[in-house]
């Protein structure tokens, strides 16, 4: 990892609020992170966390309505606030590229899905298109799609779901990008696809050095193409760390309780600890620390107000109260 | 295809069915004795006995339905009481001018729609987009013919640069009094494009693919042109084809402003001079020529749209 | 919960309110609604302004409209003959204000008949389904697939000139918006119409139709109606200006542009005057519809 150097990406204490009908609703509060290049980070939470916004803040493709307040968001030393919006757009696709949840919605359903590869190619426009077109098929096959000669010219809608998730990545891969964003590219296939998939893309970033930024709901594929994971709650960043560490102890209720909620085989039996209540709808966030109406833990300290972040030892950080040690007892235990 | 297309035109034959049949029905609602209506009431009985017979008025109505209907499947659409020339020669002469008309300001009205219709998308909520949406409501109370008389006040009369009416004898002269027309026409179909054009760009602008082709640093005009345009043209087209019967209606009225030598005037022409066959026979190519387009455009639509296919 | 809520959500106007009931409640709810709705006030009031002067007609006209004066025929403006004479002698403003009687009269009552018919026609339909609704869909493709006027054209045609003819032919043409737009409402109400009524115990196919669906699917033929009228106008001002429609001497705004178009080059307020009159009381009713298109939230 090259510390030395400006980072890739920084986001300074970003804030982010959905206008609704009943005025505005904060989304993403506060969030701070660093990557470098060649960074693989992971932003985990549940829906509603605010993770795919913040990606999309960074992208600048905002959806209507929904509106960055404060914070920065600074690209190789540049914050984009201060960029022209023409240099804004020349980032997208140069330095960042970025890859959608649903393939299905993402693609355009009446264009063959090779121009749309050829479309990421931005890198290379200057070269022809027929030199284009054999540069995306190769891309195809790269990401393993069978037949990429004759997929080319298909549409979205006569792949399969596998298939057209790759013809995405394959499309973002076109831009050459420093960095890739990830929106939970694998959520909506099956398990062994997902996994064919997160192999691919771990092992294309590493070949070509491309920094990943990957947001998913789920701590298991986090972990699978991810060095360092941010945990969200709520808006806010609740933990970060090396994905090792924030395995094997865990700081946050939080992702002690994510940990719990995820499928794991441990000593021959399958366990799945859900974590009781729901998430905070919109604009429905207490106070204190926004996990602490459903944490079991929670004391009260924890309503009374805003939560500082604390930076820890081995690169750690944690939005907690009381963060938990190794001294805490495993999850069935507290229960 | 052509079995699809096919299948298509096999789905249109009750629809034609009926049209022949409410065409035919027109002689028969018209009150009193067609024949006397159309000699006067100084007419022989001799004369109007001929006449009966010569119109098949004499026979049973199912009947006389029969007869029509074989003509009209020999393209026999009758004889013109008037010009004593067959319907159909009197049709085959007026028609190219309505189609050229109707080319050039469906041509007219789609451009300047999906102008207008993309300056709204991609500015939502501005004045621009309010003025541009206010059109519908401005545009929908214009008659047509006056609007199509104010032109020829300004530019035909005040500013004399274009002919106020006819249709001159080359091709250049045709365009030229051919483009007041289309403007008129326009006039009345982009309010109606407008409105359904905007609304379909904006979702396709909202859509996932569109996003995700800002991501890939496309140019905005390319996003705009090649990813939102080109998905909206589906409904568009299939806006056209709604509105074509509409197009059409305009068409024959403004051909009497500008005294255009088409079906629509000859149909008004014809109505002044009873001369019954005409009217039914310029009533039956409208409607077919209307339900065709109308084909056609379900047809490119379905193209269009890959995933009906 | 049921389909009368639903149509609360629909909108404040037809929404039967827990406070006041019936009529009392429609009466606050349009005044309301008008007030908080810009689009549908200014509506509300070129309309009203246009109907005034149709029934003021004979305060506000200055001379009587098929009174013939050929001495001073084509006159231009003056001080008596605000906007001039016509090729007859006859006033012009004169004749703009009684012929919005007439426009507005015919356009009005045609606007009657297809609504009736075509609402209860696509209640029936839409509720019934069927062979019945196979047979009338057809019919109503086959009055479609004319072009615009040349139906209405062919129509009055045939059954001769004058006022009558109009209504018919109008009333055979336009019917089928209003059956299609009641047609499709009522089936998505259908089933759940079923559940309300069975619940409330009532098994009768007609009291369900008028109980539990008419009252829902009203709001929506009826801003229909608001922009026919306007199509109803432009209708009959068409057929004045080909001839075909109210016979003359009668004042009517789109004879008068005929009229008017032959002096063009002297006389231009012949022919713009009236159509002002159109363009003005068409985009007052245009108001009105969008206006309650909005506060009912029907997406047009």
């Amino acid at each position: 990892m090259t510390t030395h150097k400006a980072p890739l990406l920084e986001i300074d204490a970003l804030t982010i609020d959905v206008m609704t009908a009943h005025g505005p609703r904060r989304a993403v509060d506060g969030v701070s992170l660093v990557l470098h290049g060649g960074d693989t980070l992971g932003i985990v939470g549940e829906s509603g966390s605010g993770k795919s916004l913040t990606l999309r803040a960074i992208m600048g493709l905002l959806p209507k309505g929904v509106i960055q307040t404060s914070g920065r968001i600074v690209l190789r030393g540049v914050d984009v606030a201060t960029m022209t919006r023409r240099q804004r757009r020349a980032v997208c696709g140069k330095d960042i590229a970025m890859v959608f949840q649903d393939p299905m919605s993402s693609l355009n359903p009446v264009m063959r899905v090779g121009p749309q590869i050829v479309d990421g190619l931005t890198a290379r426009r200057h070269l022809s298109y027929r030199d284009r077109r054999t540069r995306a098929i190769e891309l195809m096959s790269r990401m393993g799609i069978p037949d990429p000669d004759r997929r080319f010219h298909a549409f979205p809608h006569q792949l399969s779901g596998g298939i057209r998730q790759r013809v995405m990545i394959a499309s973002a891969m076109a831009c050459e990008a420093a960095l890739m964003l990830c929106d939970e590219p694998t959520t909506a296939l099956d398990v062994t696809i997902q996994d064919q998939i997160l192999r691919l893309l771990a092992e294309l970033c590493e070949q070509s050095g491309t920094s990943l930024l990957y947001v998913t709901h789920d701590l298991a594929v986090a972990s699978q193409v991810c060095a360092s994971i941010n945990v969200m709650y709520g808006g806010q960043l609740m933990e970060s760390g090396p994905v090792a560490d924030v395995f094997r102890s865990p700081l946050h209720p939080y992702t002690l309780g994510l940990l719990g909620a995820m499928p794991r085989v441990e000593h021959g039996k399958r366990r799945l600890v859900p974590i009781g209540g729901a998430a905070p709808a919109l604009g429905e966030l207490p106070a204190g620390c926004p996990f602490a109406p459903r944490c079991i833990l929670a004391e009260e300290a924890c309503e009374r107000g805003r939560i500082d972040w604390r930076d820890m030892t081995d690169g750690r950080g944690v939005r907690c109260v009381r963060p938990l040690t190794d001294a805490i007892a495993p999850v069935e235990d507290q229960r | 295809m052509v079995r699809y297309i096919g299948r298509r035109l096999i789905a249109l034959l009750p629809i034609l069915f009926g049209i022949t049949l409410v065409v035919f029905m027109l002689v028969h609602i018209t009150p009193g004795d067609p024949a006397r209506t159309y000699l006067g009431i100084h007419a022989t009985d001799e004369s109007l006995k001929a006449l009966r017979h010569a119109w098949g008025l004499d026979q049973p109505i199912p009947l006389q339905y029969l007869i029509y209907l074989s003509g009209l499947v020999r393209g026999d659409l009758g004889q013109s009481l008037y010009y004593g020339t067959s319907v159909r020669s009197l049709i085959a002469g007026s028609l190219v001018p309505t189609l050229f008309l109707l080319l050039l300001s469906s041509l007219l009205a789609a451009f300047v729609s999906v102008i207008l219709a993309l300056i709204a998308a991609t500015k939502p909520e501005t004045l621009v987009d309010h003025t541009i949406r206010a059109i519908p409501t401005v545009g929908l109370a214009m008659p047509t013919f006056w609007v199509g008389t104010i032109l020829i006040l300004i530019f035909g009369v005040h500013f004399g640069i274009l002919p106020v009416g006819g249709y001159g004898t080359d091709i250049k002269s045709h365009l030229e009094s051919l483009i007041l027309p289309s403007v008129a026409i326009a006039v009345a179909i982009v309010p109606v494009l407008v409105r359904s054009l905007r609304a379909a760009l904006l979702e396709a602008l909202n859509m996932d693919y569109v996003a995700f082709a800002r991501a890939k640093g496309l140019r905005p005009s390319s996003v705009l042109i090649r990813y939102a345009l080109r998905n909206a043209s589906i409904p568009a087209v299939n806006i056209l084809g709604v509105t074509i019967g509409f197009l059409v209606g305009q068409t024959l009225v403004i051909e009497n402003v500008f005294a255009l030598p088409g079906l629509g005037r000859l149909m008004i022409q014809a109505i002044f001079k009873r001369d019954f066959p005409v009217v039914q026979g310029i009533a039956l190519v409208f409607a077919i020529l209307t339900m065709i387009v109308f084909l056609l455009t379900d047809v490119a639509c379905d193209l269009l749209d890959t995933r009906a296919a | 919960m049921g389909v009368r809520t639903s149509i609360a959500a629909r909108g404040k106007l037809l929404s039967p309110g827990r406070r006041r009931s019936g009529a009392a409640a429609r009466f606050w709810g349009a005044g309301r609604a008008v007030r908080a709705n810009p689009t549908l006030f200014a509506g509300v009031i070129i309309v009203c302004l246009t109907i005034a002067v149709a029934v003021l007609a004979p305060i506000l006209a200055p001379f009587d409209p098929i009174d013939q004066d050929l001495t001073h025929a084509l006159a231009g403006p003056s001080g008596s003959h605000w906007l001039g004479t016509d090729s007859l002698g006859r006033d012009v403003f004169s004749r703009i204000v009684w012929a919005s009687r007439i426009d507005l009269a015919v356009a009005f009552a045609s606007v009657v008949a297809p609504f009736v018919v075509g609402t209860a026609v696509g209640l029936v339909v839409g509720y019934v389904g069927g062979r019945l609704d196979a047979i009338v869909a057809r019919m109503a493709d086959v009055v479609v697939a004319f072009p615009v006027y040349v139906l209405i054209i062919a129509l009055v045609f045939a059954l001769g000139p004058g006022v009558a003819s109009i209504f018919i032919a109008i009333a055979i043409v336009s019917w089928v918006p209003y059956m299609r737009i009641v047609r499709g409402e009522t089936r998505i109400l259908r089933s759940r119409a079923f559940v309300e009524a069975a619940r409330v115990g009532e098994f009768s196919h007609i009291r369900i139709l008028l109980r539990h669906i008419a009252p829902n699917v009203i709001s929506q033929p009826i801003v229909y109606a608001s922009s026919d009228v306007i199509r109803d106008i432009l209708a009959i001002a068409t057929l004045g200006y080909l001839g075909l429609g109210v016979p003359p001497p009668a004042p009517e705004w789109g004879a008068m542009i005929a009229d008017g178009q032959e002096y063009f080059s002297t006389d231009w307020m012949l022919a713009v005057g009236p159509g002002v009159a159109v363009v003005v009381t068409g985009f007052g009713l245009a108001l009105v519809g969008d206006g309650l298109a909005r506060a009912w939230r029907i997406d047009r």
